[in-house]
């Protein structure tokens, strides 16, 4: 006679603790995603928000020179950040320069995004030569020395914000590209490709309505952490000289301007320093936090494990 | 007289993102020298996650283990330095998916001397001997040549029989086999059920078998358990089982095995 | 005598290996008659994906014919082949990746209706609920993607997205192996009714041959890209004539009726009483 084995009464008491829960993997993983989210956020608005309202501000113009005011240090005369060594409000110099290191660094990334995605993903999903021809590309422009290159075309093209916006893109579309190519060489081989194959889709359908859409969410969080890069490679090619000429204050040429004083006066270098790495350190911590979230909901430990098993 | 593994009220439960989940909910169980208990259940019943946690192969900061596990009398349950005596010498796991569960990396004969290792043999001429002698006894052809071989280079049933040799490299008294024969075909399935049913009648290995096939758990159990949802809802004598269950779900089951009628000439037994 | 309404005939899979070409298919040939189930067995290796692929052309043969009512679609463009698409569907075998993660059920199976010239949107999304509702899943189930569907449900939205494009021949590739046993019994119903409904002729491959025996008619069994054995179901699964078939009958295990099992003399050691 075999046993039927009934169910107790009363379910069994739960043997989790809260300490269990607070120190659990799971609890960790959100807490700590959720906190580089929300501190990533703050540090990037910190620095976006007052940029892009500069013009409602109350500040003082970024270009008046006021000789008598010159090299004063910060929270002296209502200058939050000081002045610089011809008596301009340093804070709004940061501020309105920051419009156009910005500017500039989004329209690279979304520049870059495009180029990125669409070569490769026809890469990944068509093979054969264009694979070949993306493929060796970007290998081609990964070997090459960057800022050499950046500053070897904007020697040859003059230093204007067009020229700087499309070096940086160009700067920046290979890894976006080689990104694009892996996620997509995964997703061609699924069955959901095959099948839409077996209704009658064509190529360039599958990769518009199929592929894209499920790669676009790990593309967007490398072109957003590729903004950071790009405000980077942009101060860069304006400190060297290189970026937009005057009267465009960029990041980059505060720096370089106020070098001759960094002993002096220190803030002329350190403020818009500190006000870059804020920006990066905040966008790639909240891309960061981002990339953690879902990567966790893609693959739970639980699907593993195969405990959703609901039946029909 | 102790049973060889003795499991009371077995409770898992998993803290995951929403909530959390209790996945094995009081099983109650003894498996004793030389005998094969069976666990079958569909996905999701929380029979894997039993051998696991009995193993104590789940990640601490997901499952919160309770409940009881001695094994020769010893306690294991949630027992790190126990478990370490005990897994790989005394209690063997075979897994699941035998193409994953070797080091692409390595060659076949390596993965196999690191389990010989452990068991205690020292010097790579003793544990190649032993390598050569744990495949013979898997009944590999040519051992001495698989040796040399990466896990890409063998078929699954090979596989499979390498990572049986290496689970009896130390002579085990328990063997936990989570779905051995899942990932293989049938016919190499049917040699590796023989293989095992024969290691275990020649050295009385006890044998916890964990699958979701009833025509297997029927070969080779001497008790099943039928798992849904965290707990067990019948078990007995597999004849009985098979034949008469009881419980309203082993009968579900039971049922919606598609029927094969016994083939009528000239078949090999 | 009708034609069949699918007709193989030497059908040839070539792939370039390492080594030089491995031959997936050797010179296969088959028919199917309209109406009728034909169930392709084998093991891993036998080639019985390949042939799936091939006739539902995800592949070109190398050669051979493929002749579906009458026409040899074996090596068709693209172009050609896109009024008979509608006519040959198939049902994947893993349900976890054969739906697009990121549709809805209503636009997965919306998809092959807007193919098909339903512009409508509101047309188009009250056809695919019929059809979601005809496959037994609930009005709740319109708006939600895959990943909230348990295996079972998500094949049963796969067969509802081949069914929408109004197919004579349904390809079934492994459809039930990858579920539990009952979810497999209660979507192998489900084939069936379907089958009666609209008089659908399905090419059932599987490894598994409970399955088999439910569901087809004839059966051929594959091993090394050829077929070893052919025939009616009943009869070849009964009185298996080549040593393959048998060695597979053998191995299937059928826990009701299981014959010929050797006893288990378990020598225990030690075990007191």
């Amino acid at each position: 006679m075999t046993t039927v084995i009934e169910a107790p009464d009363q379910p069994r008491p739960s043997a989790v603790t809260p300490r269990d829960v607070a120190t659990a993997g799971a609890t960790r993983r959100a807490r700590d995603s959720r906190i580089k989210i929300w501190v990533g956020s703050v540090a990037a608005l910190v620095v976006i928000a007052p940029v892009a309202l500069a013009r409602v501000l109350p500040l003082p113009s970024p270009d008046t020179t006021n000789l008598a005011a010159r090299r004063l240090p910060p929270l002296t005369d209502g200058h939050l950040f000081g002045t610089d060594q011809l008596g301009r409000d340093l804070l709004a110099r940061v501020l309105f320069g920051g419009q156009v290191s910005l500017a500039i660094g989004v329209l690279a990334v979304v520049v870059s995004g495009v180029i990125g995605l669409t070569l490769g993903a026809v890469a990944g999903y068509r093979g054969g030569w264009a694979d070949t021809i993306v493929s060796r590309l970007l290998e081609a422009q990964l070997s090459l020395p960057l800022l050499m290159m950046l500053l070897l075309v904007v020697a040859l093209f003059g230093p204007s914000i067009p020229v700087i916006t499309f070096v940086i893109a160009i700067a920046q579309w290979p890894e976006i590209a080689r990104l694009t190519r892996s996620l997509t060489l995964v997703e061609r081989e699924k069955p959901y490709v095959a099948a839409a194959h077996v209704l009658g889709l064509g190529h360039t359908a599958i990769l518009l309505r199929h592929v894209i859409p499920n790669i676009m969410k790990q593309v967007s969080l490398v072109v957003l952490l590729l903004l950071a890069q790009a405000v980077l490679l942009e101060s860069a090619l304006s400190y060297l000289g290189a970026g937009p000429q005057r009267p465009f204050a960029t990041w980059g040429r505060i720096i370089s301007d106020g070098q001759d004083y960094v002993t002096t006066s220190w803030w002329l270098v350190t403020l818009p320093g500190l006000v870059i790495a804020l920006l990066v350190v905040g966008v790639n911590l909240l891309g960061d936090g981002l990339r953690d979230r879902s990567g966790r909901s893609k693959r739970s430990l639980l699907s593993r494990l195969r405990l959703h098993g609901k039946e029909i | 007289m102790d049973n060889l593994l003795k499991v009371d009220e077995l409770q898992v439960e998993l803290i995951t993102a929403n909530g959390v989940v209790r996945a094995v909910d009081g099983v109650s169980f003894h498996i004793d020298a030389g005998e094969t208990v069976t666990i079958i259940g569909e996905s999701g019943s929380g029979k894997s996650t039993t051998a696991m946690g009995v193993l104590g192969l789940l990640p601490v900061d997901l499952a919160v283990l309770s409940g009881a596990a001695t094994f020769q009398g010893c306690d294991i349950l949630g027992k790190p330095k126990a478990l370490e005596k005990v897994r790989g010498k005394h209690i063997a796991l075979i897994p699941q998916d035998p193409m994953t569960a070797l080091s692409p990396v390595h060659t076949v004969g390596a993965q196999l001397r690191d389990a010989i290792r452990h068991s205690g043999v020292r010097g790579r001429a003793k544990q190649n001997a032993r390598a050569v002698e744990l495949l013979e006894q898997v009944k590999i052809t040519n051992p001495t040549g698989q040796l040399a071989k990466y896990p890409h280079q063998l078929s699954g049933g090979m596989l499979q029989r390498v990572l049986i040799a290496a689970a009896l490299a130390a002579g085990p008294e328990l063997i936990v086999a989570d779905e051995p024969t899942s990932a293989l075909d049938v016919t190499v399935q049917a040699s590796i059920l023989d293989l095992l049913l024969e290691l275990q009648e020649r050295t009385g290995v006890g044998m916890l078998l964990i699958t979701h096939d009833l025509g297997v758990a029927r070969l080779m159990s001497d008790r099943i358990f039928v798992m849904k949802s965290g707990r067990f809802v019948e078990g007995g004598d597999p004849e009985e089982l098979l034949r008469t269950p009881r419980d309203a779900y082993t009968k579900r089951l039971l049922d919606a095995v598609p029927r094969l009628e016994p083939v009528q000439t000239g078949v090999p037994a | 005598m009708t034609t069949p309404l699918l007709e193989v005939r030497d059908l040839v899979v070539e792939y370039p290996v390492a080594t030089g070409v491995f031959r997936a298919l050797d010179a296969v040939s088959f028919s199917v008659d309209a109406g009728s189930t034909l169930a392709v067995v084998g093991e891993s290796g036998c080639g019985k994906s390949t042939l799936a692929k091939a006739i539902v052309r995800l592949l070109t043969p190398t050669s051979g014919a493929i002749e579906f009512d009458g026409v040899d679609v074996s090596r068709m463009s693209e172009k050609a082949l896109r009024p008979y698409r509608s006519r040959i569907q198939m049902v994947f075998q893993d349900p976890y990746g054969s739906l697009d993660p990121h549709l809805n059920a209503v636009d997965i199976v919306g998809e092959p209706l807007r193919l098909q010239g339903i512009r409508d949107r509101r047309a188009r999304d009250a056809k695919a609920a019929e059809l979601i509702d005809r496959v037994g899943l609930p009005t709740t189930a319109l708006r939600r993607k895959p990943a909230e569907f348990s295996g079972g449900q998500r094949q049963r939205i796969g067969i509802a997205r081949a069914l929408a494009s109004g197919p004579d021949l349904l390809v079934c590739d492994e459809a039930t192996s990858a579920l539990d046993v009952s979810v497999q019994a209660q979507v192998l119903d489900l084939l069936r009714e379907i089958k009666r409904d609209r008089g659908l002729t399905y090419l059932f491959i599987s490894h598994n041959l409970g399955v088999v025996r439910e569901i087809s008619d004839t059966i051929v069994v594959m091993r090394g890209g050829r077929i070893v054995e052919r025939g009616r179901t009943e009869e070849v699964l009964a009185r298996p004539r080549e040593p393959y078939t048998r060695a597979l009958r053998a191995a299937a295990l059928d826990p009701t009726t299981m014959v010929g099992i050797k006893p288990r003399n378990v020598v225990a050691q030690g075990v007191a009483s």
